[in-house]
Formats: structure tokens, C-alpha cells, sequence
């Protein structure tokens, strides 16, 4: 009797085993196949198979084949995608409050940085779920810095150059026309062109993104100031996050943001190659002396600060500003 | 000692001597004819055209190292400095980089150590092949490191044409190895270079080669980058033609490259498909490389909805 017991219960199991449907997350990404973040990525899904026992598996589909950043927010929407790995640009989409981070000169350093965004997560996730979407994981990936054909030290140096403005955000480049600075709007597949032909002389980037683009080669000085950090993160849509057993879910965040950890110093040791490479082939770095670093941070602050309210969050804001004023109390003279 | 006893010990030194020298003139003219053979061998199919893939891996590497040991003791052999660079390559790309490749997607560590491995033996197979171009001119090494490749270039000549397109090829596929290697990336403009040399010089340069990698730049490339759709084909229609559509190679490279970034599916298809309609016994040369490249396009098929979003459905 108690053989038979077993038996049944085996075979209830196995069942319930065969009945049970394996999840396949579709994942996009901009990031190349073979770099840091794509790696990431794929270690993230090795895992999340591994912790689900193979009930959560994850496609990625690398190198911008799911489409631009608004393009694969649009497919999660409609759920032809699932989830990205998108940065700070595609994720104020989303929710236009996590910009705040890459205010420029905002914040200094990577410490602030992972002082503030570790407060802010619960604000940001909680806006990022009610708008759809369930963030798995925060990425910061270094720092950007401005790339110029002549040397650019202080303020009036850039307004001598054709500043490349990306985010094709009218009240950003009004904001810097305002400030005194030339700006040009070309599409990114068209930045290479118009640094050969002229029509561009300075761009905002990280050292990795210039050096792999061999934007460098013309604009080959780099101005040895942080303006701003670039980040990003990976987001879920709620509708197939709901799909994850509940028990499974805190575990496979756990494991998506031990993986983003894990990235950063593979990201600076890449920041790092791509500079000396840079300075290999001729890049030149400028310092900024402390009083001038003053002028930009006064300059920088005057264009932007009307923007707060519209293209930045003011909640954000205040909230970025306020941890970032309590990090700097409790951290004097860093 | 005695002037006889000297006389003697100048006898026998004299002897060692000219033994000595009698067989480094030996060995050298031993290395000279088993690096000459080598090297020609290299030009016949003894590898490329045989039907066994596990074989030829389980014996390219003795064979390798006995290249290395001959160049070794011959470094100014251009010849053989040229096989030992092909060989590295080959065998680099059909038994380390192809099949990491083909790795599942959970081995994420395995496939990069395997992609590593795949681009340290191609840089050493480009390092041999500039060793043959120093060889044949020098300073050649020096104006490419300084990235003056036009000054480079204006020392070679048409005969130089296989060492351009291997020091090309090893670049290359070093960079595609790894390709968030900075050094490699600041260099792709150079290999591309060198091969457009070749393709200068003979625009049928080895049945549509330097084409068949260019398929694969052109359509993976940035435009600003000198990437583009239209070169991409170009270059593959070429490579078709030239090749008289029997080798796999170049409806691999349109299918993983252009077809992956339109997010065609249909083309993919159709192209891997041409690939393995090819008949591997009608083109004995290419007989290896179009059996490793069939069983790659037989796992792509397998695994088609890994490239592209909208096959298996809308989640």
C-alpha cells in the first residue's frame, strides 16, 4: 500500500512538473555583443535559469537587433519584447525623474553616485512599476566627459566649439543656446560624418564609447572633468513579471543586481583600456584647475536649473539633492 | 705541447670546426627543405580539403608546433613564416572560435574563455605573417604600428598579396574574437586597408576571400565606421560569383550579419539554406572549411529564434 502511495505521489509530481509552463523572457539591448554589458546580461540569464531550475529563461537579443531604446519600450508595451537593458537616455522614458542622476556636475564621484541611487531605488522603482514596468537591476557604467577638436579647459573654450546635443530635447538645447553655447542636433549614425566634415567640434561621452567609435580621432581631447554619470538598468514589463513565481522573484533580483555589482569594475578597467588606447593614438587630456572647475559647476548650474521642473523631475530633484547634501555632510572634503 | 702535438689540435679543431659548420649547413638546409615543403604543402589540400573535421584538429596542432620549431631555427623563411601564420589562423577560427560559438547560452564563461583563446592564436598567427613581410620588407612592421599604412603599403607588392590578406584576416578575426579589444578596435581601419590592397590588386584574389570577409565588415560595421547594407552585398554578390557559388562562406556571413540587423528572417533562412545545399565533394580545396561552415549554418537554423525577436510568437 505504501508503494503504491509513493508511486502515485511520483507521478503526480511528475505531472505537475510537465504541466507547468517555462517562462521565456525576451530581453533587448543596445549594448554590443561581446562587451561588458552584454556579458552581464547573459550571465544574468544563466542564473536566473539556473535559481528557477529552468522554468525562467531569458533570450537576449544584443547589439540594437530589438530596436532603438524607445522602440523596444514601445515592444514591451505591446509585448513583442519583454524586458531591455536600457540606459538612463531610454529609461526616462519611462519615468522622466531618473535623469536627475546625470544632472551635469550634480554629482562628483562614484561614491556619491552609489549613495544616492541606492536611496533613490525605492522612489524610482515604485514610479517605474506604476507606470508598467518592474526594474531587476541598476547598472551605473562610468562617467562622461566632454570630447572636443580643440582643448577645452574652461566654459569659454566649449562656446568656441559645435557642441553635439544627443537627446533631441528642445528645452535641453535651448537651455545651453541660452548659456552661450553652439549647439548641433545630428542623429548618432551621423556624428562620425559630421566631425570629418566640420559641422561638429565637441560631444558629451564616456572614454569607452569614444574610443569604440574612434569618434576620439577627431575629437582628441578629452576635458578631465566628470560631467556626469552614465547608467542605466534592466526592466522587466509587469505583465510578464507577474508571471514569475512569487517566492522566485526576490531571488532572481537578488542575482540580477549581484551581476550589475559585479560589472563595475569590469566597466572601469574598459574605461581605463579605452583611454590609454586613446592616448596611444593621440588623445590628449586637459585638467581643470579647481577655480575653473568653479566656473563650470556656476555655469552649468544657471543652464540647467530651468530645466528643473520639465525635463527634470522636481520630486527627483529635491530628493537627489537632499541625500546628496546628507552624504556631503556626513563626508566632508572628498 | 709539441709543435706536431699543436699541428694535430688544430687538425681536429679545424675538423670540428668545419664539422660544426658542415652541419649547421646541414641542419639549416634540413630546415630549409622541410620548411619549403611545409610551406608549399600548405598551398594543397592536404588540410583544407579533407572530410574529417575531428581529424584535421587532432593534427593541425603537432603540425603547427613543427612549423614553429622550423621557423625557429629559419626565422628569415617568409614562406614558411606565411604557413605558420595560415595555420595558426585556420585552426584558430574552424576549432576554437567556431565552436565556442556554438556554445548554449548558459556557458558564459566557457564561451569567453574559448573566444580568448580563439584571438591569442590569431594575433600570434598575424605576428608570424608580418615576421614574413619584415622579411621581405623591412621597416613594414614598424609604419604599420605607427598606423602609417599608406607608407606601409608602398612597400609591398602584387607577389605580396597572401601576406596581406592573412595579416588582414588574423586582424580581423582577432577583433571579431573580442571585440571591446581598444587595440584591435584602432586597428580594424589598417586590416581593412591591406585587404582593399588586395582586392586592388586582384579584385578575384583567392576566388572571392578578401570579399567574404568584407561581407561580414561591411555588414556589421557603423556607416560612420565605413559599414553599410549596400557594400555588404556588393562585396557578397562578388564573393558568390567569384567563388561560383560553391563555397558556404559567404551566405554565412550575409545571413549572421545583414539578415540578423534587419531582422529577416526569411532571407536567413533562405541563405543558410543555399549554404547547405552546396555539394562539400565538388570543390576538394574548400572541402574542410565548407563542412565546419555547413554545421554552423545547421545549428543557426536550430537556433533561429535566438536572433530573431519575432519568431516563436509574440510572448
Amino acid at each position: 500500500m505504501r508503494r503504491r502511495i509513493l508511486l502515485a505521489a511520483l507521478v503526480i509530481g511528475l505531472l505537475v512538473t510537465a504541466g507547468a509552463s517555462a517562462l521565456t523572457i525576451k530581453l533587448g539591448s543596445l549594448a554590443p555583443v561581446g562587451s561588458p554589458w552584454e556579458t552581464a546580461a547573459r550571465r544574468m540569464a544563466a542564473e536566473w535559469e539556473r535559481i528557477s531550475g529552468g522554468s525562467v529563461t531569458v533570450k537576449l537579443y544584443a547589439g540594437g537587433i530589438a530596436g532603438d531604446e524607445p522602440d523596444m519600450i514601445r515592444k514591451m508595451r505591446i509585448g513583442t519584447l519583454n524586458g531591455a537593458l536600457i540606459t538612463v537616455t531610454g529609461l526616462q522614458n519611462i519615468f522622466n525623474g531618473v535623469k536627475t542622476l546625470s544632472y551635469p556636475l550634480l554629482l562628483r564621484n562614484d561614491a556619491e553616485l552609489s549613495y544616492v541611487l541606492d536611496r533613490m531605488k525605492p522612489f524610482f522603482s515604485q514610479e517605474i512599476q506604476s507606470r508598467g514596468f518592474q526594474p531587476v537591476m541598476w547598472a551605473p557604467s562610468g562617467w562622461v566627459y566632454f570630447f572636443s577638436r580643440a582643448p577645452v579647459v574652461a566654459p569659454a573654450d566649449l562656446k568656441k566649439e559645435k557642441l553635439w546635443v544627443w537627446s533631441g530635447d528642445p528645452d535641453e538645447v535651448q537651455a545651453y543656446q541660452a548659456a552661450g553655447f553652439q549647439t548641433v542636433s545630428v542623429a548618432a549614425t551621423d556624428l562620425m560624418t559630421s566631425l570629418q566634415g566640420g559641422m561638429v567640434d565637441a560631444l558629451v561621452t564616456s572614454p569607452l564609447v569614444a574610443a569604440s567609435s574612434q569618434w576620439f580621432g577627431i575629437a582628441g581631447n578629452m576635458t578631465q572633468m566628470k560631467l556626469a554619470p552614465l547608467w542605466g538598468a534592466g526592466v522587466v514589463s509587469m505583465k510578464t513579471w507577474s508571471q514569475v513565481p512569487a517566492d522566485l522573484q526576490p531571488k532572481l533580483l537578488d542575482a540580477a543586481q549581484k551581476v550589475a555589482d559585479s560589472l563595475a569594475p569590469d566597466l572601469q578597467k574598459a574605461d581605463s583600456q579605452a583611454i590609454d588606447v586613446m592616448l596611444k593614438y593621440g588623445l590628449k587630456i586637459s585638467p581643470v584647475p579647481a577655480a575653473t572647475a568653479t566656473q563650470w559647476a556656476d555655469l552649468l548650474q544657471k543652464t540647467f536649473a530651468p530645466l528643473v521642473g520639465r525635463t527634470y523631475d522636481r520630486q527627483s530633484f529635491d530628493m537627489v539633492t537632499q541625500y546628496l547634501a546628507e552624504y556631503r555632510k556626513a563626508h566632508p572634503g572628498e | 705541447m709539441s709543435r706536431g702535438t699543436a699541428r694535430a689540435g688544430w687538425g681536429v679543431a679545424g675538423l670540428l670546426f668545419a664539422g660544426v659548420l658542415c652541419s649547421c649547413s646541414i641542419n639549416q638546409l634540413a630546415v630549409r627543405t622541410v620548411g619549403g615543403f611545409l610551406a608549399g604543402s600548405g598551398q594543397g589540400t592536404v588540410f583544407t580539403g579533407d572530410d574529417d573535421p575531428e581529424l584535421v584538429r587532432d593534427a593541425l596542432p603537432f603540425a603547427m608546433k613543427t612549423y614553429e620549431s622550423l621557423l625557429d631555427a629559419d626565422p628569415g623563411n617568409a614562406p614558411l613564416a606565411l604557413a605558420t601564420g595560415r595555420a595558426f589562423v585556420s585552426y584558430a577560427f574552424a576549432f576554437v572560435q567556431t565552436p565556442a560559438s556554438m556554445l548554449p547560452a548558459g556557458q558564459v564563461d566557457e564561451q569567453k574563455a574559448g573566444y580568448l583563446r580563439a584571438k591569442k592564436l590569431f594575433l600570434r598567427g598575424r605576428d608570424y605573417v608580418l615576421q614574413g613581410l619584415e622579411t621581405r620588407h623591412r621597416g613594414f612592421r614598424a609604419l604599420l604600428d605607427r598606423n602609417e599604412v599608406a607608407a606601409a603599403l608602398k612597400l609591398t607588392r602584387r607577389d605580396d598579396a597572401d601576406y596581406l590578406y592573412w595579416t588582414a584576416a588574423a586582424w580581423m578575426a582577432a577583433f571579431s574574437a573580442d571585440p571591446f579589444d581598444f587595440s584591435l578596435i584602432v586597428a580594424v581601419p589598417r586590416a581593412v586597408a591591406l585587404l582593399q590592397q588586395v582586392n586592388a590588386w586582384d579584385d578575384a584574389y583567392g576566388a572571392g576571400s578578401v570579399q567574404e570577409i568584407l561581407i561580414s565588415f561591411y555588414g556589421g560595421a557603423p556607416a560612420d565606421m565605413g559599414g553599410g547594407e549596400d557594400k555588404a552585398r556588393a562585396a557578397f554578390q562578388r564573393a558568390v560569383t567569384l567563388c561560383g557559388g560553391r563555397r558556404a562562406g559567404p551566405y554565412l556571413a550575409l545571413a549572421t550579419s545583414v539578415s540578423v540587423k534587419n531582422q529577416n528572417a526569411d532571407e536567413f533562412r533562405d541563405l543558410l539554406g543555399k549554404a547547405l545545399a552546396i555539394d562539400v565533394n565538388a570543390d576538394v580545396p574548400d572541402r574542410l572549411v565548407n563542412i565546419i561552415n555547413q554545421r554552423k549554418a545547421r545549428w543557426l537554423l536550430e537556433h533561429v529564434d535566438d536572433f530573431f525577436l519575432t519568431e516563436g510568437g509574440e510572448s
